[in-house]
């Protein structure tokens, strides 16, 4: 009887740290998301409230992706490879760097994949593999181009 | 490549640089997540570069104590934070030492030196980058961790070093602060224009 009565309600509370976190898309809970969900559907101004966050969120990373996306300075790359006081093992550090500058392409490519149309991340990664890939090849090539090698192709890939 | 990873026995320092160079590569890959954080931390682009350099300074300094930390980027936000922190106090006292300021206004310091594009695609996103600067600062670093990096406020509460509950409160007062000031500016624009 009581197991019923239990299994029949919802009786999930939601707080203010539930909606938080469902603002956040951190409410990975479904008991909770879906009581999260049947709360904002009957208050509207609450609703209003958490989509306004929703939108912070959003405008955020529009404000500061791009910084992501910029070339490094030379000097930060130079700063690690100073301190790298092994051998004269420079490529690869710099390789790094367009690993970095790859997954943030491949990142570029899920956001934008988010908000407009959806892009296979694993199209976005495979092919804006292709410039590093020759970098390596091509061992000495200028560090700082290569973030922006690998982010337009990251974003010109179909 | 060269996988010696996770179960080397504890290197003293001279060991091989095999493990301090795949730090240095995973510390690399970073930096654009730690420069994207810091501009929009610090108040301006090159306070924001000098915070991440300091970092890697210190982190290539103490790349061998990485380790027990957990994840890279916990541990460098965790740097970068406390660097950020330190400047900033160490900011404010430069300042209370030059200017004497008799007036209640004191440290009201207000620079925007980013200068700003004008135009109207950008006017909604300068709003935001200007209210985030009137944020208290573990406000703004709590926001910013979870909306730029997509962070937990468990991993959060890591970096800026206060329990979970203080980041939820700083979240919920940051997330209101965002909402009202930009209700009043959209307020204020719409009186701008019935005049």
């Amino acid at each position: 009887m009581r197991r019923d009565r239990i299994e029949n309600t919802p009786p999930v509370a939601v707080t203010e740290i539930d909606l938080l976190a469902y603002a956040d898309g951190l409410l990975d809970d479904p008991r909770r998301l879906a009581a999260v969900v049947a709360f904002l559907d009957g208050n509207p101004a609450e609703a209003e409230r958490i989509d306004a966050y929703i939108e912070q969120n959003r405008e955020m990373r529009r404000l500061y992706d791009p910084v992501f996306h910029e070339p490094l300075p030379e000097h930060f790359l130079a700063l690690l490879e100073s301190r790298d006081d092994a051998r004269p093992a420079r490529p690869w550090l710099r390789t790094a760097a367009g690993v970095a500058a790859l997954l943030a392409a491949a990142a570029a490519g899920w956001l934008l994949g988010q908000e407009q149309s959806a892009e296979p991340v694993a199209t976005v990664i495979e092919q804006s593999a292709a410039p590093v890939a020759r970098q390596l090849r091509v061992a000495p090539e200028p560090a700082v181009a290569a973030p922006a090698e690998a982010i337009g192709a990251g974003r010109l890939v179909r | 490549m060269d996988a010696r990873g996770h179960d080397d026995p504890p290197e003293p320092e001279g060991a091989p640089d095999v493990t301090c160079k795949d730090v240095t590569w995973l510390i690399a890959r970073e930096i654009p997540h730690l420069r994207r954080y810091a501009a929009a931390l610090a108040r301006d682009r090159s306070e924001a570069d000098d915070l991440v350099q300091d970092c890697l300074e210190r982190a290539i300094r103490k790349r061998h104590l990485w380790r027990r930390h957990g994840s890279i980027r916990g541990w460098l936000f965790r740097m970068l934070y406390r660097t950020f922190v330190n400047g900033h106090r160490r900011r404010v006292r430069e300042r209370t030492q030059v200017q004497i300021e008799p007036s209640g206004e004191g440290l009201h310091v207000h620079e925007r030196l980013c200068e700003p594009p004008r135009q109207e695609d950008h006017l909604e996103w300068l709003d935001m980058a200007d209210a985030l600067q009137r944020l208290p600062d573990g406000q703004r670093a709590a926001v910013l961790l979870v909306a730029l990096e997509g962070m937990s406020y468990d991993e959060v509460a890591g970096i800026l070093d206060v329990p979970v509950g203080t980041v939820r409160s700083r979240l919920s007062r940051a997330r209101e602060a965002l909402r009202q000031m930009k209700t009043r500016r959209r307020g204020a624009a719409t009186l701008r224009r019935v005049k």
